[in-house]
């Protein structure tokens, strides 16, 4: 044998350590992530000509660009509101995912050999250069940082956090809270109201749910896709991961605006009161029933005009 | 050893099938939809990949299941 299957594990190897804090490799690519996006974004933004060129020109095309994504969703006072966190999410997400295909990355590492004397020596070492028995050893010095599901949990809770911080500050808390404990419906419609009550505590649940679900999502595509590079690596060496590369490269991005775009939608959903939507439906009904009594229905209106 | 094996093949095996089904569900109509109305295509476009990651969730948790099962003991 040649070469050994690639060691698979979920919770990432630590390092070193910073005076009792374990810094794994997943945390030192999370600051390798936090480093790049700060000087991309700080080098577009140190000039500030009012006819951009250059890297200043490409930042300003990116931020309108989200920023009227945004607004097209959201409205334009929510959306100012919103803009910094979802575009916070979605290219910090996206660095950290692209990180994830440049070679050396979870190969470039070190070997630990535990030997008799319980003494461990250890050696770096490039991944590709290793054979025989030793060669699944290895612990990367960079692992992408949202294979670890610490890292993508975080992130989960942060969205969360921020979308009931978010109800509580537009809608204030009481109109907020009757979105969950529905009991004044009770009073409203009597025992049928117990239906209703049923279904708070249902959308309760489901905001647990989301958690999770952008919390596995997330770590499940970007743990998978780097298992799948591994393993294809091992199986047919350099040709294959061709292909696969750029198939990575697809899915980051596409997780990254999915995770940014969804913590957008229930930012928005969550600020949005359920009481009004129901009025403006029987407002919108009386006024149509009243234009079409007086004879001019929309239709008759626009031929009017013609 | 062996029925972990099996118990980890048969989660993903199986979890895939419905989303397999839900993905080519949700793309054919979208295709159908770009043919009737090619204007349309990037609001059909956006819309269906939101609905895909839904979808394609459903999968992972699936996958991340098989994984729990085979390296966590």
């Amino acid at each position: 044998m040649l070469w050994k299957l690639p060691n698979i594990e979920i919770a990432p190897d630590n390092l070193f350590h910073i005076g009792g804090f374990q810094v794994s490799n997943t945390l030192l690519d999370t600051w390798t992530a936090i480093i790049i996006l700060v000087v991309l974004l700080a080098l577009g933004t140190r000039r500030r000509d009012l006819i951009p060129s250059g890297w200043q020109n490409a930042i300003e095309w990116l931020v309108e660009a989200f920023q009227n994504l945004v607004e097209s969703v959201a409205g334009k006072e929510k959306g100012k509101k919103f803009f910094p966190i979802v575009f916070t999410f979605f290219f910090f997400i996206l660095i950290a995912n692209l990180i994830d295909v440049i070679p050396g990355v979870d190969t470039i590492g070190t070997i630990s050999n535990d030997t008799q004397g319980g003494a461990v020596t250890q050696q770096p070492v490039l991944g590709f250069l290793l054979f025989g028995a030793d060669s699944n050893k290895i612990i990367p010095w960079l692992r992408p940082a949202t294979t670890d599901l610490n890292m993508t949990l975080a992130l989960a809770v942060v969205a969360m956090v921020l979308v009931q911080y978010f109800g509580f500050a537009m809608l204030g808390p009481k109109e907020h809270l009757s979105k969950y404990l529905r009991f004044g419906e009770i009073v409203r419609k009597g025992p049928m109201g117990l239906i209703d009550v049923f279904v708070g505590i249902l959308e309760f649940i489901g905001e647990l749910a989301r958690l999770i679900s952008f919390a596995f999502r997330l770590f499940g595509n970007i743990f998978a896709g780097s298992v799948l590079l591994a393993v294809f690596a091992y199986l047919i060496p350099v040709v294959i991961n061709i292909a696969f590369i750029p198939f990575e490269i697809f899915v980051g991005a596409i997780q990254a605006f999915v995770f940014a775009f969804l913590s957008l939608l229930f930012m928005t959903i969550g600020t949005t009161s359920h009481q009004h939507s129901e009025d403006d439906v029987h407002e919108g009904i009386k006024e149509y029933e009243e234009a079409r009594n007086e004879g001019k229905t929309p239709t008759n209106l626009s031929s009017a005009n013609v | 050893m062996s029925t972990t094996l099996l118990a980890a093949g048969l989660a993903i095996g199986l979890g895939a099938i419905g989303p397999g089904i839900g993905i080519g569900i949700l793309a054919s109509r979208a295709m159908e939809a770009i043919g009737r109305n090619p204007e349309a295509t990037p609001t059909i476009q956006t819309n269906m990949i939101l609905g895909i990651v839904f979808v394609e969730a459903i999968a992972i948790y699936a996958l991340v299941v098989a994984l729990l099962i085979m390296f966590v003991q």
